[in-house]
């Protein structure tokens, strides 16, 4: 930190003390009838050397600090200096006043009679100053620590919000090479159709895409992607149908936050089921809310391989830190269907 | 010729089986499955001398299947990723084949295939490489059983208790019992820590199925199950209760 009377500091500083000198001056010159020159003469350099002595303690604050001194050691030095700083401007005001005014006894026997006073209004300046030094010191650190404190936050949450991010299954990556790789054989312009959109997709989710949301169109362009390369896949066994108003296109939504709901589909519907699976996807405006629900026909009664359930729970975390709000995922498991709600704020700048 | 059977839910992924297969003399495709229920139907009723075997499919894993099969053919896994079974295929499934493989690589796996076909002595350990995947397993959900023409797959959460027999282990569920032939040992590490114990040198039950234990004599006790059953509890066994119950 540089030092505080700088600039406009330094006016402020030199603007305090010249009413320390007026007041001492005009205290001098009504109370003691000291003649005016010899008043302002006294609170001048008596003052003034206060003032230089104070302006330079701010580099003695630097060098004695209570985190390495300790506090005790940092006092006891404080005090001293404030004595010998005093004691130094005394003996100065003195030797200096003394030789200029030696005629004048009047204010000779004053001057010694009020050196006690000296020292003591002396030493209360300094230590004002060094309290003021001490004030603005620690209100620095408390806004700097301030400062850091906001951008680790900012930090932390963007590298959480990185984790959480859709990380590629690779199952789903090597099985879909495996079905462009049969396409080859059996139908070259479907395999370089799938190229394309599983390059597609995967640009959109390996890319450091820009910004944390997107509109839902571009979600569901993007969603329509990976439903494509599934289907060809999966063939009949997985029919996908989408509801949504036009006018709801343009509602934001976080990136790929709808992918690990198809995934889950996909996983616990056709992976675990002989029949036809059906991906229902709904979109609707409720209140202030983007509402979008995935829904797929699954059996309730099969005993399945369960999963981590670190999909979800991702969503659920993302959404939360996105908008601060919890519970943005609701999970209803009917009989045999099975839905996922998404509550997604759209009155948020996120 | 070689009777060949293709395993594997995807379409496209069995076409490709067929298309390298239909440049080979010598082998002939008796069955195409969708799943590991086709596939076990078309097991019995051809009895082929190679098998096909995708990993992850609908209601049937390509593991489950095989754990079912009495006679067990030659095997060639199919896998899209699975680092882990990987390992454990590699010394005893004829070959494994990663998803998407070239020509030659499924050449050179036909090529061991038939080796081992040609030893048919004694025709290869499909079982231990279940048994490697198991060891690999973090947890039991569900257990396939074949109980006369029916498979069942039962869920863990389903099961009162197992008993040892032997060579076998006794899975008690819902009033009926069923044997398989598992070890107390692999269970007992595989199941979920928090739902089942094991109480005794021969019984590993579900906790949420035992109603009251009574001492039985200074350093047993009798566990009364919900449904009536009543198991020998031994000492160490009350010990791993007290610890997961908490009392």
């Amino acid at each position: 930190m540089k030092h505080p009377f700088r600039g406009k500091g330094l006016v402020y500083y030199l603007l305090a003390w010249a009413i320390i000198i007026l007041a001492h001056a005009s205290v001098l010159s009504i109370g003691y009838n000291l003649s005016t020159i010899i008043a302002f003469a006294d609170a001048i350099v008596c003052n003034g050397l206060l003032a230089g002595v104070g302006f330079s303690l701010w580099w003695a604050i630097q060098y004695f600090k209570p985190s390495t001194q300790g506090t005790f050691a940092t006092i006891i030095t404080f005090v001293v200096i404030i004595i010998l700083g005093a004691s130094v401007v005394h003996f100065i005001c003195d030797a200096v006043l003394g030789y200029t005014f030696y005629n004048n006894t009047d204010y000779l026997s004053l001057a010694a009679s009020a050196s006690p006073w000296r020292m003591v209004t002396g030493a209360l300046y300094l230590s004002v100053i060094i309290l003021v030094y001490y004030l603005l010191k620690n209100n620095y650190s408390l806004s700097e620590k301030e400062k850091q404190e906001a951008q680790l936050q900012t930090l932390l949450k963007h590298s959480e919000l990185e984790m959480l991010k859709f990380q590629i299954n690779p199952h789903f990556i090597f099985n879909s090479l495996n079905s462009i790789s049969s396409l080859t054989l059996s139908d070259p312009d479907s395999a370089r159709e799938m190229v394309i959109k599983l390059s597609s997709f995967l640009r959109g989710s390996l890319g450091q895409e820009k910004s944390e949301v997107h509109t839902l169109q571009n979600e569901l362009e993007q969603m329509n992607l990976y439903l494509d390369i599934e289907k060809v896949r999966f063939g009949e066994r997985l029919n996908v149908n989408l509801l949504v108003a036009d006018d709801l296109l343009d509602c934001k939504v976080p990136n790929m936050i709808l992918q690990p709901l198809y995934e889950n589909a996909i996983k616990y519907g056709v992976y675990e089921q002989l029949e036809q699976v059906t991906i229902d996807t709904i979109c609707k405006l409720e209140g202030d809310r983007l509402v979008i629900k995935v829904k797929n026909n699954y059996d309730s009664n099969a005993a399945v391989q369960k999963g981590k359930g670190i999909g979800l729970k991702n969503v659920r975390s993302r959404l939360e830190l996105i908008y601060g709000v919890p519970d943005l995922v609701t999970i209803e498991k009917g009989k045999d269907k099975f839905c996922i709600k998404l509550e997604i704020p759209q009155n948020i700048e996120a | 010729m070689i009777k060949t059977v293709i395993i594997d839910d995807e379409k496209l992924a069995r076409d490709v089986v067929k298309a390298f297969l239909n440049k080979e003399e010598n082998f002939e495709i008796v069955a195409e499955c969708a799943n590991g229920f086709e596939g076990l139907k078309a097991i019995q009723e051809h009895q082929p001398d190679l098998v096909f075997l995708d990993v992850q499919m609908p209601k049937l894993t390509g593991f489950e299947m095989l754990e079912i099969i009495d006679e067990k053919p030659v095997i060639i896994f199919s896998t899209a990723y699975d680092q882990y079974a990987i390992k454990a295929f590699e010394l005893n499934a004829a070959d494994y084949l990663l998803k998407p493989y070239s020509e030659q690589r499924f050449k050179e796996a036909l090529t061991k295939a038939k080796a081992k076909i040609d030893k048919s002595e004694s025709v290869p350990e499909p079982a231990k490489i279940v048994e490697d995947h198991k060891e690999q397993q973090e947890t039991l959900d569900r257990v396939v059983i074949r109980s006369g023409t029916k498979i069942l797959i039962i869920s863990t959460d389903k099961i009162d208790y197992f008993q040892a027999q032997d060579d076998y282990v006794e899975i008690h569920t819902e009033g009926k019992k069923y044997l398989k032939q598992l070890t107390m040992k692999w269970l007992e590490k595989v199941l979920p820590k928090s739902e089942f114990v094991r109480v005794h040198r021969s019984y590993i039950v579900s906790v949420k199925m035992i109603d009251k234990l009574e001492a039985y004599s200074k350093d047993s006790y009798i566990a009364m199950l919900k449904n009536g059953d009543k198991i020998s509890v031994s000492r160490s066994g009350y010990q791993s209760l007290r610890e997961v119950l908490n009392f």
